[in-house]
């Protein structure tokens, strides 16, 4: 029956394929070495490459077809790029995917920083390593909840208003008027934004403070004595020798930015346009129907993210490889 | 590595997994069979249905619990007599996840699907069977023609309807209006003397929330609806519902000036909540709450939305709060109501599936259902002619049930849900939150035509 049966297939299939494997890696193992190794090592190699294939490679390939054809399979060119290009929902999710990296991998990274460096050797520092950290720990969905309630608009008149988010509180305390969020453009990229930059900026605490205390006590106390004052031996000093570090944590934030789901998808409501790449493409799909090309618009959002997550990659592997 | 090491682990790993087929293969046999048919007189209407015992029926729907509990109680009898076993699942992302799940190869064998869009979808795509003949005459004879047409895609009958709800309906406050002194309106002029007669005594007349997550919007899309189906009747209504007159349409767009004619009219709105930005911003569910504290008096929302008031507030003709029929807005048109509802649709047609799909079409099955919740105040019914009312748990779900089954009503079911999701899903909903939030009508419009499939 059903599921039962499906699972039994799925393991009798592992089965065979460890079963084949490994008399191959046998087979390999016991054949003649000498002058031979290129082979060996290839084959050896191969059930890895296998894997990828299929994991890996099979789907960027078919992403890449779907994405250059419509629903019915033709081939479309640039169709459905040309369509994120030209209308006004998918332009402004890629404007406002720019906003985003251009906004919460340079506020995470600096804050981080920042309170790293002020933090460091004060007393009951790991307490309050531990009190910015803990975000880090929130699922986006969490995180995403919390701040929508943190930024609910009042409801009801004054006298029995039946909810108010803590910002309008604070916000109606100091006379200014409620954040209307999330209908407010562009202000609500903006808080969606403050949401990502809570999270990340006590991954970027963490990692960051850990280098600074790797930079040698010699160097800020030679610098010291030279007469450099804090500031001047923090950039002078402490930047340059935690630089590998720094590039790291940006690179890292800055695609998990270029990524982002899971809270807009929980604090955007297909309202006033704060919407950004990622869930566009899941919504293109789900909403997709015969005749519109959701998924293949879908799949030309997936490479665009994919075409914009590469330089960040590629300078990693540059920053990597200029150090080992 | 040496080679002995190589061929050691390797049977070892085969080993293992020859332990883990062994043990899911031992599972396998050892669950299901051995469960005795029920006999007696409980199961003689069941007679029809046996003889697929330890078989398992898998279901999928977006009815989360209570509902969902209330569902699988709903059927315990007919899986005891049966011997079938229903695993029944259900999600909120169902829309989403279901289209994941049968593009994946692992569809469900029914899934309760609440839009006949999404339904003719799975069927252009060639994933959903055919119902079977048994269940299209049990369907045929308890629910109205215009019903079965929602559960038919190019004259195949594939899923008939499950649970009914009524949109048509204002709530109000009977109590307030007695107070103030103000009759329920029977026409669409009656009901804007009234507004304006509430805006001239000082209050608010209207409050509304269209604010639903991922939904957001679907309210304002029924304020369409229910104009369009009485200011042009049910034939542009379906032409409008199909694409066959545009979505910017002269008439589309007088609907939606009339709709703004309530909703944006910051004279008439947002009664004991803001301006009529906040409609965007108020949770549907929260909505029409306004009206037990006499900071709003109409709010107009399907029958389902007796949920969600405070507990305390009676629901009842002389209650706290109660409903009335959105009244008709052109006397060509006198009797239209719009709905919504959810259809057995099957994926697979092996016979012990067939079986769970014919039971969940007749009557018998509707008044299990009904009498779950009975005691529990309601909230569930059927627009099947074969429910008994007496089973129906209280008196908006009679009322709506009396609306829905009266032969002089014309039924429509939401058109939004027979669009294309890409709009009825998609566009229809972003876009009528964009118009709430200060877009024009034209430019709302044009904005839906452009996003409609080619």
């Amino acid at each position: 029956m059903g599921a039962g049966s499906k699972l039994f297939g799925a393991v009798v299939a592992v089965a065979v394929f460890l079963a084949v494997i490994g008399v191959l890696l046998l087979l390999i193992d016991n054949a003649p070495k000498r002058g031979r190794e290129r082979i060996q090592a290839f084959l050896f190699l191969l059930p890895a490459l296998i894997m990828l294939a299929i994991g890996l490679v099979v789907p960027v390939v078919r992403t890449t077809i779907l994405s250059l054809s419509n629903d019915a399979g033709h081939f479309i060119g640039l169709g459905n790029f040309r369509w994120i290009w030209q209308t006004d929902e998918a332009r402004k999710a890629l404007d406002n995917t720019i906003i985003w990296v251009a906004v919460a991998p340079i506020a995470a990274t600096v804050i981080g920083l920042g309170y790293a460096v002020a933090i460091d050797k004060a007393r009951g520092e790991p307490f309050w390593k531990a009190l910015v950290f803990l975000p880090t720990g929130i699922s986006g969905v969490g995180a995403g909840v919390i701040w929508s309630l943190m930024y609910a608009q009042p409801l009801g008149n004054p006298g029995h208003q039946r909810q108010l988010g803590l910002v309008n509180q604070l916000l109606s305390l100091v006379g200014l008027g409620p954040l209307n969020f999330p209908i407010s453009t562009p202000s609500n990229t903006f808080l969606i934004i403050v949401v990502m930059i809570w999270i990340q900026a006590g991954f970027a605490t963490v990692i960051l403070s850990a280098a600074i205390k790797g930079v040698p006590a010699e160097l800020t106390e030679a610098a010291k004595i030279d007469g450099a004052n804090a500031w001047q031996s923090f950039r002078r000093v402490t930047v340059p020798a935690i630089r590998p570090t720094l590039t790291a944590v940006f690179v890292i934030v800055a695609i998990a930015t270029l990524k982002v789901f899971d809270i807009v998808r929980t604090m955007y409501q297909n309202q006033g346009s704060a919407d950004v790449l990622a869930n566009l493409m899941f919504d293109q799909y789900a909403t997709s129907s015969p005749g519109n090309n959701g998924a293949n618009h879908s799949a030309a959002l997936a490479l665009t993210i994919f075409v914009l997550v590469l330089p960040f990659m590629a300078y990693q592997i540059v920053q990597m490889k200029r150090r080992a | 590595m040496h080679w002995k090491r190589v061929a050691e682990l390797g049977s070892a790993g085969i080993a293992l997994v020859a332990v883990i087929a062994a043990c899911s293969s031992s599972k396998k046999t050892g669950g299901g069979g051995g469960k005795t048919t029920g006999a007696s007189a409980e199961c003689a209407s069941f007679s029809k249905w046996q003889g697929h015992s330890g078989k398992k029926v898998s279901m999928y729907s977006s009815i989360t619990d209570p509902e969902g509990a209330s569902l699988r109680t709903s059927w315990k009898t007919f899986e005891k007599c049966t011997g079938i076993t229903i695993n029944y699942q259900a999600d909120k992302a169902f829309e989403a996840q279901l289209k994941i799940k049968v593009d994946g190869g692992n569809a469900p064998d029914l899934a309760i699907i609440p839009q006949p869009g999404l339904l003719a979808n799975f069927v252009a795509a060639g994933k959903l069977k055919p119902a079977s003949a048994t269940t299209k005459s049990e369907a045929e004879s308890g629910w109205s023609k215009d019903w079965i047409t929602y559960g038919t895609v190019n004259g195949t009958f594939y899923a008939a309807p499950m649970g009914a709800n009524a949109k048509s309906f204002i709530w109000y406050s009977p109590k307030a209006f007695k107070d103030k002194g103000y009759t329920v309106p029977t026409t669409w002029d009656e009901m804007i003397a009234l507004s304006d007669k509430i805006v001239a005594d000082g209050g608010k007349p209207w409050c509304a929330g269209i604010e639903s997550g991922d939904a957001t919007g679907w309210p304002a899309t029924d304020w369409m609806e229910e104009l369009m189906l009485r200011m042009y009747g049910p034939d542009v209504y379906d032409q409008w519902a199909q694409h066959k007159i545009p979505f910017n349409d002269p008439k589309v767009l007088d609907v939606l000036k009339k709709v703004g004619s309530i909703l944006k009219n910051p004279k008439y709105v947002n009664g004991g909540i803001g301006d009529v930005k906040s409609i965007a911003t108020t949770a549907f569910q929260k909505g029409g709450l306004p009206i037990e504290t006499g900071d709003c008096y109409l709010h107009a929302q399907a029958s389902f939305y007796a949920a969600n008031w405070d507990k305390g507030t009676t629901v009842g003709p002389d209650g706290d709060v109660f409903a009335f029929y959105e009244p008709p807005v052109n006397t060509q048109f006198p009797h239209p109501v719009e709905g919504g509802g959810e259809f057995v649709g099957a994926f697979s047609d092996r016979p012990e599936v067939q079986a769970v799909q014919e039971y969940l079409a007749t009557a018998d099955w509707a008044n299990s259902r009904a009498l779950v919740t009975k005691g529990s105040g309601g909230g569930w019914l059927s627009a099947n002619k074969g429910v008994n009312p007496d089973n129906l748990g209280s008196d908006i779900d009679k009322l709506s049930f009396q609306l829905l089954t009266d032969p002089k009503t014309v039924f429509r079911f939401d058109a939004s849900d027979t669009m294309p999701s890409s709009v009825g899903a998609g566009s229809f909903w972003k876009q009528m939150t964009q118009w709430i939030t200060g877009q024009s009508d034209q430019t709302t419009l044009n904005n839906i035509e452009k996003s409609w499939p080619k």
